[in-house]
């Protein structure tokens, strides 16, 4: 059964994809809103392109691990320098930490693993404290014309989910989504300027659902492309264009409810999908913003999703000394 | 049906203003600011902008931006660096450190000044990279490009504020 919104846009791109074609496969059997889960086998690849000429090389790579809706089993690594797992305290984020006075162009660290990811739902966790999620990061602080803006959404709603519902349509409908850019999340920019790529749909949210006393948990990983086009073998950039935020907002009862704005934004037929439900296209790697990794890191990071590295305390140029390639093949798609 | 029309007469009542912007507005005066440059020498920017000037805003994770470097590069041969002027302002940077490195490693001569600062970030709304400024001789910004750009689309606005 699929609702007025889902038919209106399939009728328009079934037309448009007969005549040029759509990124969006309609011919496929693949139905992305019932998909139940995926297994993947990934082979995540970081490699030295150039070494930078600083000798003090240090790496932090993000290790993906069981959360609500992802296993992660079978992860080896392959390295040519040496490596601890660490953990940071604040999110609880694991990563591979790798030290080295030498790279050379070529080196490899590799990540092998298989992936079953199954479609988000609200979820219940009585391990978590949701007043923590009401602490905004340097970059989701809010200001008096946020506040009031919310206010004049939420009026004298106190039901999260409703609330929740109103910013989210709001957004989407005025907030412009940006394409090949890598953006900083920054709510207050958001919101004047509206425009922006997940992060930044994302803190603005996360702001104004805080600013309601509603906690939020920012959740941050690589996206694949949609089970609907996505092929048996393929490979993305883990990087901050293929960068996939998303968040979890406290509904009572110990529940979370998953979001994911900006790909409502690109995919209007999923537009009430997206409220409550994600596709399983996307990996989570890390929790959070603004964390500190362990070891600490030199420079601040806002967000975590793919490897990051320093060379005496600087930041390496990501496509210059070196890229991250997420290498995929899809072993079953669950309908 | 009436409440469904109610409905969407209150979301586009309190919807929010639908202009997109890029950015820091077009026709007006490009900001100016005392920034650190390589050797951590404070200097305002609006010294350089005596000639038509391209301010680029970028960081190091961000690898389009990388690929716009090399045009920037190829674009101060074509143009000359006598009518172009092009200002780098990298947003993960505090001081020189970053910079010189960011220099040295990229290998192009333009400055380049360390931008992460709430008041520049801000006077120029910037809140992803890349970000590219076209200046016109009079400082006045003609053209803000939030995005990915081909070099044939840079030459364009280029050529535009040459003019």
């Amino acid at each position: 059964m699929i609702n007025r919104r889902e038919f209106i846009f399939s009728s328009l791109m079934l037309a448009g994809h007969a005549s040029i074609g759509s990124r969006y496969a309609f011919a496929s059997p693949v139905n992305d809103s019932k998909v139940k889960a995926l297994q993947l086998k990934i082979n995540c690849v970081m490699e030295v392109l150039k070494p930078p000429k600083n000798r003090d090389i240090s790496i932090w790579t993000p290790l993906p691990h069981d959360d609500y809706d992802q296993r992660v089993t079978g992860l080896t690594v392959t390295s040519t320098f040496p490596y601890r797992v660490t953990e940071e305290p604040i999110f609880r984020n694991r990563m591979y930490f790798f030290k080295t006075d030498r790279l050379n162009s070529g080196d490899r660290i590799v990540l092998k693993y298989n992936l079953y990811r199954k479609v988000s739902d609200t979820v219940e966790d009585r391990n978590e404290k949701p007043e923590r999620y009401l602490e905004p990061s340097e970059w989701e602080k809010w200001d008096d014309n946020i506040a009031r803006y919310t206010d004049s959404l939420a009026g004298k709603e106190t039901d999260p989910v409703k609330i929740a519902r109103k910013i989210y349509d709001a957004l989407i409908d005025s907030l412009t989504y940006v394409h090949e850019a890598c953006g900083r999340g920054v709510s207050t920019l958001t919101f004047e300027e509206k425009t922006g790529r997940c992060d930044e749909f994302h803190a603005l949210f996360r702001s104004m659902m805080m600013y309601k006393k509603i906690p939020v948990k920012w959740e941050q990983g690589i996206a694949f492309p949609y089970p609907s086009v996505i092929k048996k073998t393929g490979e993305v950039e883990a990087d901050c264009i293929n960068s996939q935020s998303w968040l979890r907002f406290y509904i009572g009862n110990n529940r979370w409810m998953p979001v994911d704005l900006a790909e409502a934004k690109k995919r209007p037929d999923l537009r009430d999908f997206f409220f409550g439900r994600l596709v399983p296209n996307r990996i989570r790697m890390s929790a959070g913003r603004g964390m500190n990794l362990n070891p600490l890191q030199q420079s601040p990071i806002n967000t975590f999703p793919y490897t990051y590295a320093e060379a005496d305390g600087l930041p390496l140029i990501y496509g210059h000394h070196y890229k991250n390639v997420l290498k995929f093949e899809v072993v079953k798609t669950e309908v | 049906m009436k409440t469904k029309a109610a409905a969407l007469i209150l979301i586009l009542a309190l919807a929010m203003p639908v202009y997109a912007s890029e950015g820091v507005k077009t026709g007006s005066p490009a900001p100016t600011f005392e920034l650190l440059d390589e050797n951590n020498k404070k200097v305002d920017i609006g010294r350089y902008m005596d000639r038509p000037t391209i301010i680029y805003f970028t960081h190091n994770a961000c690898f389009y931006c990388t690929q716009i470097i090399l045009y920037l590069k190829r674009a101060q041969q074509k143009f000359g660096e006598k009518n172009l002027r092009i200002i780098g302002i990298n947003v993960m940077a505090k001081d020189n450190k970053l910079i010189r490195s960011y220099k040295e490693e990229l290998g192009f001569a333009f400055p380049m000044f360390a931008g992460n600062r709430d008041d520049v970030l801000r006077a120029y709304k910037i809140n992803y990279v890349p970000v590219i400024v076209f200046v016109d001789s009079k400082k006045i910004v003609r053209k803000v490009i939030g995005h990915y750009i081909h070099e044939a689309e840079l030459h364009k606005h280029i050529g535009d504020i040459l003019k």
